[in-house]
């Protein structure tokens, strides 16, 4: 555990804990997705729905990043899409089914993996007197380890920073949620 | 902070024949002191913790002074009901962290954790005067006293230690007082930076995980704050239940944001976004509220409609507690805005200078689109321009 964690380091300093105001990120969401999304309605060309999903989404989350600067998650978001968006663009053009961004939330299989690394650790275990230390951090660890998959840039934060990166991801999942919902009924 | 009895080096270079003196003779010399003055009465106390709690808390200067044999880290002295002949002390020169453990008053009752990031570079670790590390015979880990004041902690003997090696100094403590805890972890490392850790009964003691242990309080802390964010999870007090709390509902949302961008690009061709409504309904109601004293014949009546508007909007709109809970963040920008309306109203003035310049260039775009979105209430700061502008066309 300390290997690992010694690998990722902190990635930003330790700086005072910077709180997004809803009211700000709202605004500044919605100020960046409702022309995107004007846009992409106007300059919609080929019907398929896979590209627009894409594009969409791609929109989406770089809302999210407009309107949360300043976080080690937000900065490794921006830089996922930019990838994508090379990826995108250099293409030839046909449509871009999967994405590592658009198949990033739908892995389901996250937490089962990570259970059945914990309970083999458990197995393995011989030290009576850490047994049970042991089993908790192992299964911890593993959650963890599913947690840093989920935020953007987990990767390469250390435990510390990623509880810390979660606070403000998860605020800001929220407001984007409301966001989104909030648009989406006014369309319906 | 514990001063070994150390007539000859400081304590970061006590042999490991001198710790184990120190240690001994420390045993034998000292007492309970329930409160420790430099008087010296040989009160067994019920708990050794208490002692030194007070013991920290009474006057750092005796401490400082060399009353208590100075360890290396992590030494846990161990107390005995042997009647005190006061306390055995050689001063010692007090080292240079010595005040710094003296805040270790607060950090009894709870895990100390030093903001040290960089534990792991084996820097030495000090703990409280409850824990120290003394080297033994043949460098195996000594248990001593635990001075610990929790009483969950206290234990009767170190024979269930599973950190005690030597088991020699855990007896001797152990057997004497009913309610000593006896833990002593070895000093590896002898760097003058101190960081006051608690090693736990049990846990493995140097300070790579002393270091580890640090850092696992520090999420622990951060857990805490998640648990207001995450719905649900305050009756969950287990970590890996938070843990497992947090992971869904981050899943969840994103979950939630997906599916809501695929609706979005579904709903995509038909899209439309009324932005003369919104701009106009959805500002100026909180704007009425907030400057009731203004006059604005030209929106009174517009105000009406948008009161009425908006509340149906609400419904509409289906996100009606989170619109209020949203709404209740106007309060503070509301006040802001004005001094716009002020200009706007009565000097017929832009306020230009205020608003962010990106900002007014989306908002410019938009409204040359003559299509905008239904921005909900809490645009307002960002929306009074646009809708003062409105204004003044009609006007």
């Amino acid at each position: 555990m300390e290997g690992q964690a010694a690998k990722r380091r902190r990635v930003y300093s330790i700086e005072p804990k910077k709180v997004v105001e809803e009211a700000v990120f709202t605004r500044n969401y919605m100020n960046y997705l409702v022309p995107a999304l004007m846009k992409i309605k106007a300059g919609k060309r080929s019907s398929h729905c896979c590209e627009i999903q894409n594009v969409v989404k791609h929109e989406v989350d770089m809302a999210m990043v407009f309107s949360a600067q300043g976080f080690a998650w937000s900065n490794a978001l921006k830089a996922n899409l930019q990838r994508y968006q090379n990826e995108h663009s250099s293409s030839s053009g046909g449509p871009i089914i999967t994405s590592s961004k658009s198949i990033k939330y739908v892995n389901k299989d996250i937490k089962g993996e990570e259970y059945e690394d914990g309970f083999i650790n458990n197995n393995n275990n011989n030290n009576n007197n850490n047994n049970n230390n042991n089993n908790n951090n192992n299964n911890n660890n593993s959650k963890l380890r599913c947690l840093r998959r989920l935020i953007p840039g987990g990767e390469d934060m250390c435990n510390e920073q990623m509880v810390e990166e979660l606070e403000s991801y998860i605020s800001c999942l929220k407001m984007q949620v409301n966001v989104l919902q909030y648009l989406a009924d006014q369309n319906c | 902070m514990l001063h070994c009895l150390n007539s000859n080096a400081s304590g970061s270079e006590m042999t490991v024949l001198e710790r184990q003196r120190a240690t001994i003779k420390w045993q034998h010399n000292n007492n309970h002191h329930q409160g420790y003055s430099s008087s010296s009465s040989p009160s067994p106390s019920s708990s050794s913790s208490i002692s030194l709690v007070q013991v920290q808390s009474s006057s750092p200067t005796c401490l400082a002074a060399g009353a208590w044999p100075k360890l290396d880290n992590n030494f846990l002295m161990g107390f005995t009901s042997s009647p005190s002949s006061g306390f055995p002390l050689p001063p010692p020169p007090p080292p240079t962290t010595s005040a710094a453990s003296f805040d270790l008053n607060s950090a009894i009752s709870r895990t100390s954790s030093c903001p040290l990031p960089s534990l792991a570079e084996g820097k030495e670790t000090t703990t409280p005067n409850n824990k120290r590390k003394t080297d033994k015979f043949h460098n195996t880990k000594v248990v001593a006293s635990d001075n610990d004041n929790k009483d969950k902690r206290v234990k009767v003997a170190a024979p269930n230690d599973s950190a005690t090696v030597g088991k020699k100094g855990t007896q001797a403590c152990g057997d004497n007082s009913n309610k000593d805890n006896s833990k002593v972890s070895e000093v590896q490392n002898q760097k003058p930076d101190y960081i006051h850790v608690r090693a736990r009964r049990g846990q493995a003691t140097d300070s790579h995980s002393l270091a580890e242990r640090v850092r696992r309080e520090k999420i622990s802390e951060r857990m805490k704050f998640l648990q207001d964010l995450v719905p649900g999870c305050n009756k969950i007090t287990g970590k890996a239940g938070m843990l497992d709390e947090i992971i869904n509902y981050v899943q969840s949302l994103q979950r939630q944001v997906e599916f809501l961008s695929m609706k979005l690009a579904a709903v995509n061709p038909r899209l439309d976004f009324n932005m003369d409504d919104l701009f106009t309904r959805e500002v100026f109601p909180a704007c009425a509220a907030s400057f009731p004293a203004i006059e604005m014949s030209p929106n009174m009546a517009n105000t009406a409609s948008y009161l009425h508007f908006n509340s149906s909007q609400q419904i509409d709109a289906g996100i009606n507690p989170q619109d209020i809970s949203l709404r209740r963040t106007i309060s503070a920008p509301v006040s802001a805005p004005e001094t716009f309306l002020d200009s706007s109203c009565f000097t017929q003035t832009l306020p230009s200078s205020t608003w962010e310049g990106d900002f007014q260039n989306l908002y410019s775009v938009a409204f040359d689109q003559a299509r905008a979105a239904s921005f909900p209430s809490q645009l307002f700061t960002g929306l009074l321009e646009p809708s003062n502008l409105k204004m003044e066309m009609d006007m």
